[in-house]
């Protein structure tokens, strides 16, 4: 990494831009901003995290609109048919970067289950997840919860489900829920604005203070 | 054979599951807020002489304006109707 010259802070900084979007953080770093990096970071993870921590995974999910897209792209059958999710929210933490899409793709393709409608969705509270096909299986009855007989995947012999048989995650309900998507989603938002402050990088003075202090 | 009915509290797994938050939820309004000025003043300020107390006077902003705001709507939805 070298060190800028004076008169890069006046031109746009596309590569810094980019890096921004890749971790946040990562432009301002590039730019030589060792502390705003730090606070960027700071910030936008905080707020992921405290999401994440709150509502569960559940709070990060696209719906999976991006593997159908690019499955198509490339020519291969779309995976699911139909899908839950928040695509509108995720819209805002996609700006988190690959963070966002790697914790939404884990959660589309490791923690749902594709039912026999050809439906990507959350496992209902009496099924679990075979983690081979991602199919649900019904583990209790719906009605007054009694255990079911199942073929456990991972045996693969027939046996009374046990409360360990349990769905890959909790969907949250309620303002818990909405606070855990708000977080994730001021996440993205505010690295937008990092990502565009790094795009356009004018704070030749202040690089001239980091610089002495450190 | 019967089973109880699985709750949060029984088996709670971090970043999967949600918390059990929804008797003091309005209580995530203070480290959002702190997060969010965080972030925004990393890339508001002009240095960082004062950074923290910049941040500690914009998350005190947004706490009191959300505090604000939930005042008035009370008054709007719930006082407002009965006086006129």
């Amino acid at each position: 990494m070298t060190r800028h010259s004076a008169d890069q802070h006046d031109t746009p900084q596309p590569l810094a831009a980019f890096l921004a979007f890749v971790f946040p953080g990562l432009g301002h770093l590039y730019l030589r901003q060792r502390r705003r990096a730090a606070m960027v970071a700071l910030g936008v993870l905080g707020l992921f995290v405290t999401g994440l921590a709150t509502a569960g995974i559940d709070a990060v999910d696209s719906g999976g609109w991006y593997i159908t897209r690019f499955n198509r792209m490339t020519g291969r059958p779309a995976p699911f048919t139909r899908t839950d999710g928040d695509p509108i929210w995720f819209l805002g933490e996609m700006f988190c970067g690959p963070v966002a899409f790697g914790v939404d793709y884990y959660h589309q393709t490791r923690l749902k289950v594709l039912d026999n409608t050809d439906t990507l969705r959350t496992a209902l509270p009496n099924e679990i997840r075979d983690p081979k096909t991602g199919r649900p299986i019904q583990v209790r009855d719906d009605e007054n919860k009694t255990a079911l007989q199942f073929t456990d995947p991972a045996t693969g012999r027939q046996r009374l489900s046990t409360p360990q048989d349990r769905p890959p995650y909790v969907k949250p309900l309620a303002r818990v829920a909405e606070i855990g998507t708000l977080s994730c989603t001021l996440a993205g938002m505010l690295n937008l604005i990092a990502i565009i402050d790094c795009a356009f990088n004018r704070r030749r003075e202040e690089d001239e203070d980091e610089g002495a202090a450190s | 054979m019967n089973l109880p009915l699985l709750t949060l509290a029984d088996s709670w797994r971090p970043f999967l599951d949600p918390i059990d938050a929804h008797s003091f939820w309005y209580l995530f309004l203070v480290p959002i807020s702190f997060f969010i000025a965080v972030a925004y003043k990393a890339v508001r300020v002009k240095t960082f002489k004062g950074y923290w107390t910049a941040v500690a006077v914009m998350t005190v902003q947004i706490v009191t304006g959300m505090l604000a705001l939930a005042v008035a709507f009370y008054l709007l939805v719930q006082v407002y109707p009965k006086v006129v």
